[in-house]
């Protein structure tokens, strides 16, 4: 009989929601592309909120 | 004062407490370890106490083929991504939220200097969408990529850097 080989784990795998990785590509369907590409070309004014972010 | 920078070692985040245990977890265990490699971690500090912290890293949106592929290059925009964002329990309602999304901004505006840079976006939980809405960010519906139960969004920066001009 071949002996068993028996591997002792080290390191068990951690939960995917403690292990994060940020995504480092998001593809958008076309409805959000077109979005985006509307956005870019005609930038929305900054609201009050956003604007605030930048005040001395 | 409270002031962002860069997580160091001798950050004490053992005692850091958001009201998201993942979040916790997670800047504990992996923020130092991950340094500079999936992403960058700043924390809000205060006579050496961690208020809050935000992960950011480089990501990229591109549209989806639509299609057989014909060759061309899909439509992509390089992003600076807010991967994560957590304030402590004891600290919000201070204004620590916006300190570390005003640093996120400016971190995208350097990307967009050095390397370019279209899009903030953000890999958000659903409970915090509300939060990232009121600064203008809108949700991508997303084919491919992203991350399970998240809500991306998304912030051009020709927005982004209006507000900063005032």
């Amino acid at each position: 009989m071949a002996p068993v080989l028996k591997i002792k784990p080290t390191m068990m795998p951690q939960r995917e929601d403690v292990d994060y990785v940020p995504p480092q590509r998001f593809v958008v369907d076309a409805e959000t592309a077109a979005r985006i590409e509307d956005r870019i070309a005609n930038p929305q004014k900054p609201n009050d909120a956003l604007r605030a972010l930048f005040k001395k | 004062v409270c002031v962002v920078r860069r997580l160091e070692a001798g950050d004490d985040l053992a005692s850091f407490r958001s009201t998201n245990r993942t979040l916790n977890r997670w800047v504990q265990k992996f923020g130092l370890a991950n340094q500079n490699l999936f992403g960058v971690t700043y924390v809000a500090v205060e006579d050496n106490k961690v208020l809050g912290f935000l992960t950011v890293a480089s990501s990229v949106v591109e549209a989806a083929r639509v299609g057989k592929d014909d060759g061309t290059t899909p439509k992509r925009w390089p992003c600076l991504l807010i991967a994560r964002l957590a304030v402590a329990k004891d600290s919000q309602g201070k204004g620590i939220g916006k300190k570390l999304m005003r640093k996120a901004f400016e971190l995208a505006a350097q990307q967009r200097e050095n390397t370019g840079c279209n899009l903030v976006t953000v890999d958000s939980k659903p409970e915090s969408v509300g939060f990232y809405k009121k600064f203008m960010f809108e949700p991508m519906t997303v084919v491919e990529g992203g991350t399970p139960d998240y809500v991306p969004m998304f912030l051009p920066m020709e927005t982004v850097l209006a507000a900063m001009k005032g």
